[in-house]
């Protein structure tokens, strides 16, 4: 709960800093806190009991799936036209500067984004077997 | 007359009803924040059981999973949308591949920068709905651990009436509403029995606000407006508080039931798996397994059994003690059953026990059998227990493979490896290859003993482990420490996990190294095209300025900057004239009166310096201007040589990216599209198209789409380049490829099928077998059929679902076309 706290604190008190400041430990700390939210919903919270290591790996999994998903996001709505553009603009790997392209380039890209996270949980949750021999 | 269950549910449909009433009554709005306890507590009791149950292997397992799919569906996007090659390029750096969760981090950061906070509105203004229910999600934990700070902080949960009394009636009024907003979220955690001691805070924080209510009202005093409103709440609520308590305690009463069942089904599932970890030999787990059997909701332990069971050492005590702990644990009457079926089990093994010490279990009762299935299932060989199948006797695969590790023979390792299914290019940790990684530590792999060296080639992922222990101590204490690692330590299912991991890992690795490999495949032949392509044209290039070279030099006069050394400059000057270029490049220049007499006096001198045409060309094949001055071109270069007329494709611009339908004939060595549809150049074009001879092998009444790329003129006809698909119901679909009969990579293909139908793009799919007749459309895959819709493009419709199981589909030979957006 803390660390979830934190994030959002960082973020909040980010808002009102300097908005180029600081960008990937956002990036960052912003999906923890989406896959801290998921793994509460997977039962794997903090006092679940379940390893360090085991925590970290899932989380890695569930940082790969949202990756590959949201380049399929990407992907299947930016205009054949902007692809190039996107292949150069990515691979100078700055976080703003990838987002303002796609935002201007997607219409309603942050709503497709959050859709596909909601997406992917629902998926999750439905998918991850219960063992309960049901 | 009315069953007990039959009494049961009236009352809970009653109590529902009364409560629903409550609610709506409730000024507050806040319907005492916990909803229909029945609900809350079937949520919680739902998500207890899932946390119980869930395990993280198999979460990975499914991630895993999910996110090979979502690699595919990668790949067929861009391959539909035509953006390989440009798509290609982000991918191919980390930092393009990690463009989504920047996109994903940037715009979940935006919405905490929109206003996200801990009690604070909706932010589903950050987007449009989608971000509404994301945001939802993500405050639901948000909000409930909101609430529990506040309880937390304000220590309400240990507080008694009296101690609530000295709070301030603020501290009060903002403790009950984020309770309030927690409970409305349905977002207030824990058991039933903490949903309890919620309400009973809640209730008495509201009587402690009446109580001042009516000690101001006594006073008459005036109330303040937070007052005024819990007075007007207070008015209307009467003792709902009492009444909502009551009832949800007699609904917990039963929910407490099912957690204690799920629970108690849960211990006995713990105690399923302990016994598993000693179940080497049959008898045992027969018994087990009717045990399991015994138990309604534990279908499926059975296959449980024979996919997890797994071979190592025998570990009666592990079963002897998991039965007597569970034994143990059964004391309450109503698990009579329950203990008969572990006093058997306990039976059983005690006789089992006996027979073992008395040398009366034959060897044919160890359970080895099962245990190599089960390897070979998840990847391993039967071979690699060094059995040899014919004779059960002699190692044969083990021999062969060790002998090659030992001298390090990589290459005979995977071919080795190949032909029995293991996969030695897994991944390490430290990115190498599980080949090399071997190789790296064969020492410590080989002195494992077999059944080590085996579980090791099963497992990679715990090939690590087992080195890390070998290293800290003696082969031999090592071995016993991964065999108690194996069956014991690590527990069998977190072995059994790892089994279905690794199975999910190489299948999604094999998949990535395909799907990379295929794109490396499709950039290398690009490349190479574009190297080859792009070689010939300078080659033709070279050629051609070389031509015209030759056609502006010979009759031309020349003069040279720079002569080669000793050439004696005489009269002439630098200037000479070229009356031709000889075969082997020489340039040969007019012999004048005098340098003929050169030629032939006593002392012969060559009037003329040593050129060859290579020696004044640009690398282009062009007159390299600084060494030489064409003072007079050549006869080539007179204006007589007319260049062919150019053909004038203006007029036929409009054409260009338009979209024709019609029928494709081949007449001669042309392809004709005939009947063409309106607006087009002509009812008849000549088209060419890299696969229109593929095309043209279709049934004749299949309607052809062309999209025109580009036209020429070849004599007097007009042949225009297009783009050329088929057209299946108004769709178009793009001819990618054809599998014969025994193609290997059909089996991969036909994978691939399942994850498109998996993802809701069946449709994208279209085959054709001449033994059809008609265009397949996927329409969906239930393991193990494939659905499809034939459509018959004579009368453009489509016909009686067709269904193909896998293995029909394998064998059959098809076309296979995408579905294109144009």
């Amino acid at each position: 709960m803390a660390d979830l706290d934190d994030n959002l604190q960082t973020n909040m008190n980010d808002a009102n800093s300097d908005q180029s400041s600081g960008d990937k430990a956002d990036v960052a700390a912003t999906i923890q806190m989406y896959k801290e939210r998921l793994m509460e919903d997977l039962g794997f919270g903090k006092n679940s009991g379940i390893s360090d290591v085991e925590r970290e790996q899932v989380e890695k999994k569930m940082e790969e799936l949202v990756n590959a998903r949201i380049l399929n996001v990407i992907m299947l709505y930016l205009p054949e036209g902007k692809v190039a553009e996107f292949s150069e603009i990515a691979q100078k790997a700055d976080a703003a500067e990838i987002n303002d392209f796609v935002k201007a380039n997607i219409p309603g890209y942050e709503d497709k984004i959050l859709k596909e996270l909601m997406d992917i949980k629902d998926e999750l949750l439905r998918k991850a077997p219960v063992k309960d021999g049901k | 007359m009315a069953t007990r269950g039959e009494r049961r549910t009236d009352v809970n449909e009653d109590i529902a009803e009364r409560v629903g009433s409550i609610i709506d009554r409730d000024d507050w709005g806040s319907s005492y924040g916990f909803a229909k306890p029945r609900t809350l507590v079937e949520q919680d009791a739902a998500k207890e059981h899932a946390e119980m149950l869930r395990n993280p292997e198999a979460v990975r397992a499914i991630l895993t999973e999910m996110d090979s799919d979502a690699n595919i569906l990668l790949q067929v996007i861009a391959s539909r949308r035509g953006i390989r090659g440009a798509w290609n390029g982000v991918w191919n750096n980390w930092a393009g591949r990690m463009v989504g969760s920047v996109g994903v981090g940037m715009a979940i950061r935006t919405g905490v920068r929109a206003g996200l906070h801990l009690a604070g509105p909706a932010a589903s203004a950050v987007g449009g709905g989608a971000a509404g229910g994301f945001w939802g999600w993500m405050r639901g934990r948000n909000q409930q651990e909101s609430a529990a700070t506040w309880m937390a902080n304000l220590d309400i949960l240990s507080k008694s009436k009296t101690d609530m009394s000295k709070m301030t009636e603020a501290d009060l009024y903002t403790a009950l509403g984020i309770m309030k907003n927690a409970m409305d979220a349905r977002n207030v955690r824990g058991n039933a029995q903490a949903k309890l001691e919620y309400i009973s805070k809640y209730r008495l924080m509201k009587e402690v606000l009446r109580d001042r209510r009516n000690e101001r009202l006594a006073e008459n005093k005036e109330l303040n407006p937070v007052m005024s409103r819990i007075d007007q709440a207070l008015a209307d609520a009467g003792d709902e508080s009492k009444e909502i308590a009551r009832m949800a305690s007699e609904e917990t009463r039963e929910t407490y039931d099912q957690i204690f069942a799920l629970k108690r089904k849960a211990e006995i599932m713990t105690a399923v798996k302990g016994a598993m970890v000693g179940a080497a030999f049959g008898g045992v787990i027969g018994t087990v397994v009717d045990y399991a059997q015994h138990h309604g909701g534990m279908h499926g332990v059975n296959d449980w059994i024979s996919e997890h069971i797994l071979h190592t050492q025998s570990h009666e005590q592990v079963l002897h003690d998991a039965l007597d702990a569970k034994r143990a644990s059964l004391t309450d009457a109503a698990y009579q059953e329950d203990l008969q079926h572990f006093q058997t089990m306990q039976n059983n093994f005690d006789v089992y026990n006996q027979d073992m010490g008395q040398g009366m279990v034959p060897p044919e009762h160890i359970d080895m059998v099962g245990h190599i299935n089960a390897i070979k299932e998840f990847g391993g060989d039967r071979a690699l227990f060094g059995f040899d199948q014919a004779t059960g006797l002699g190692p044969t695969y083990e021999a062969t493979f060790n002998q090659y590790l030992q001298s390090g023979n990589l290459h005979e390792m995977f071919n080795l490896a190949d032909h029995s299914n293991l996969d030695l290019s897994v991944a390490m940790p430290d990115g190498g290859q599980f080949g090399q990684f071997l190789v790296d530590n064969k020492e410590t792999f080989l002195s494992f003993p077999p059944d080590i060296q085996h579980f090791i080639l099963s497992h990679p992922s715990l090939a690590t482990d087992f080195l890390d222990l070998a290293h800290n101590s003696s082969a031999d204490a090592a071995s016993a420490s991964l065999m108690a690692k194996i069956a014991g330590g690590v527990g069998v299912a977190a072995v059994a996990g790892y089994l279905g991991i690794d199975k999910a890992q190489r299948g999604n690795e094999k998949a990535q190294r395909r799907l990379t490999d295929e794109a490396k495949d499709v950039r290398r032949k690009e490349n190479a095209e574009n190297r080859s392509e792009k070689q010939a044209e300078k080659r033709d290039k070279t050629k051609e300025n070389k031509e015209n070279v030759k056609q502006e030099l010979i009759g031309a006069t020349v003069m040279f900057t720079t002569l080669p050394a000793g050439y004696v400059i005489g009269t002439r000057d630098r200037r000479f004239e070229i009356t031709d270029i000889d075969a082997s490049g020489r340039l040969v220049f007019k012999m004048t009166e005098a340098d003929r007499k050169k030629l032939s006096g006593p002392t012969p001198v060559n009037p003329h310096p040593e050129f060859s045409l290579d020696d004044i060309l640009t690398a282009e094949g062009t007159i390299d201007r600084n060494l030489v001055n064409v003072v007079s071109r050549g006869r080539g270069s007179s204006p007589e040589i007319e260049p062919e007329e150019e053909f004038d494709k203006e007029a036929y611009e409009k054409y260009l990216g338009k979209k024709f339908t019609g029928k494709l004939k081949r007449l001669g060595g042309d392809y004709i599209l005939t009947g063409v549809s309106k607006g087009a150049p002509s009812k008849k074009m000549i088209v060419k198209s890299p696969r229109i001879a593929e095309l043209a092998m279709l049934p004749s009444g299949a309607d052809i789409d062309v999209v025109i790329l580009d036209v020429d003129k070849d004599g007097k006809d007009l042949i225009w380049e297009v783009d050329a698909y088929i057209n299946v119901s108004g769709d178009d679909y793009n001819l990618e490829g054809k599998f014969g009969i025994t193609d290997k990579k059909k089996d991969k293909f036909v994978d691939s099928l399942k994850s498109l139908a998996g993802a809701g793009y069946a449709s994208n799919c279209v085959l054709y077998a001449s033994s059809f007749g008609r265009f397949l459309q996927l329409d969906s895959f239930t393991a193990p059929n494939f659905e499809f819709k034939p459509f018959d493009p004579a009368t453009g419709t489509f016909g009686t679902p067709v269904s193909l199981d896998e293995s029909s589909l394998k064998a059959m030979e098809f076309s296979y076309f995408s579905k294109v957006t144009l």
